[in-house]
């Protein structure tokens, strides 16, 4: 889809929906970054998507809630158990085991989300930094690919113009698996572009970690380098009202 | 057969999304319930007709959204008339953070002031993730159709969610109080 001139909602809905082609992403920032009036436009259309996932999420049909009550105790109890036997093996027999709410997960790579904490402050435009917060939540390859290539190609650009970016990649409900050790075929890359780029961080959702514990009965492991924050939906909710751009692919 | 039984496990991990697609339409747990049920009693001797590069989310859209409307036609309930009780009903804890309760009332009650019709295409989009393209074919209107619906969607939410504190003081927008399964 080919943006139209002036740049209007509609490009900045196809942009927002992941609807747009590469080409056309990019002429809708480079018009955002010259245009704050239509960059704070796209972030309030695209935190309205944000809330509307929001103002769901926590819905489940009515049959499913008393079986898992009922199942509370020793599903809990299944996952303190399995989860202390998964960290003592993993650690005697690799040295490492992720513990998903366990920030030992990122020794290899301390990640500090914010560490300054300007990524609270509202969006600067004469501070020339770009903030882009990238969410992955459908657990197909092919998107997680189509994520990994933009977020690779917006930070060579910005490197190659010697101009400031700050990247975060949140993933929760499905998208999660891309970030399991076990599960993602995208682990050595996402190791790989973790320490190649400091300015980029790579977000997991804790609910999304303790509903799949709760399902599967045993301890999700989470790719080191990987932060773990409260909720995911949360967070790219809060970035977008931060100044954040917000890209769902 | 196991090409069945692998769509059969797949059909059944939808249910939580359907229901919730079902819930954000009507805003009445125990009528998405019936139209999930329906959605699924209607697709599973279907499973065979779906194509190969047809996606099975969108499939299932489809149907829900034809049994939702076929609900529309019968029984003429009115955007804004979900109760407000059942806005705050499901999945919400008193226990939790009540900043994000407040916030998640309020959408919902935005979103039960849209339309029917543009209400339809912005979940679609936003909680099912659907292509323009697959909502265009689920709800069999025009691609620009969808645009256009969506985009008055998000203009009216963004207007409703930005008034929403300055309106409540002034008796303002909230829903009609009216549960439409009493209409039924």
């Amino acid at each position: 889809m080919k943006p139209r001139d002036p740049i209007d909602d509609l490009d900045l809905h196809s942009v927002i929906d992941g609807e747009a082609d590469a080409d056309t992403v990019a002429e809708v920032f480079s018009h955002m970054h010259e245009d704050a009036e239509l960059a704070a436009r796209g972030c309030e259309l695209a935190h309205t998507k944000d809330l509307v996932r929001l103002a769901y999420a926590t819905v489940e049909p009515p049959r499913a809630k008393p079986r898992a009550t009922r199942r509370r105790w020793w599903a809990a109890a299944a996952v303190v158990v399995v989860g202390l036997a998964t960290v003592v093996a993993g650690a005697v027999l690799r040295g490492w085991h992720a513990n998903p709410v366990n920030r030992s997960s990122a020794e290899d790579r301390v990640v500090v989300l914010d560490p300054d904490g300007s990524g609270r402050e509202l969006a600067d435009p004469s501070r020339q930094e770009t903030r882009i917060v990238f969410q992955l939540a459908n657990p197909t390859t092919a998107k997680a690919d189509e994520v990994l290539n933009e977020i690779e190609g917006v930070l060579d650009l910005y490197s190659r113009e010697h101009r400031q970016v700050r990247i975060e990649v949140v993933a929760h409900g499905d998208g999660l698996s891309h970030f399991r050790t076990r599960l993602s075929r995208h682990a050595d890359r996402i190791l790989s572009m973790a320490r190649k780029y400091p300015n980029l961080t790579f977000v997991a959702c804790r609910n999304t970690i303790e509903r799949v514990n709760r399902e599967q009965g045993f301890a999700a492991s989470i790719l080191p380098g990987v932060e773990i924050i409260e909720s995911g939906v949360n967070h790219v909710a809060r970035r977008q009202a931060e100044g954040w751009a917000y890209i769902h692919l | 057969m196991i090409l069945r039984l692998q769509q059969r496990s797949q059909l059944e991990a939808l249910r939580p999304r359907m229901y919730r697609l079902a819930w954000s339409w009507c805003h009445d747990a125990d009528l998405a319930d019936e139209l999930t049920q329906a959605a699924y009693a209607r697709a599973i001797p279907r499973l065979g007709s779906l194509r190969e590069e047809e996606r099975l989310e969108a499939w299932m859209c489809t149907i829900l959204s034809n049994l939702f409307r076929d609900h529309l036609r019968a029984r003429k309930p009115q955007a804004g008339e979900e109760a407000l009780d059942a806005l705050q009903d499901p999945g919400l804890s008193p226990d939790g953070d009540m900043e994000e309760h407040q916030l998640v009332i309020k959408v919902r009650a935005a979103i039960a002031q849209l339309p029917y019709d543009q209400r339809m295409v912005v979940t679609l989009v936003d909680l099912m993730e659907l292509s323009y393209a697959e909502v265009a074919k689920t709800l069999d209107i025009p691609a620009g159709t969808v645009m256009s619906r969506l985009n008055r969607a998000r203009g009216r939410l963004r207007e409703m969610l930005a008034d929403k504190d300055s309106a409540r003081g002034e008796g303002g927008s909230s829903p009609k109080v009216v549960n439409i399964r009493s209409r039924r």
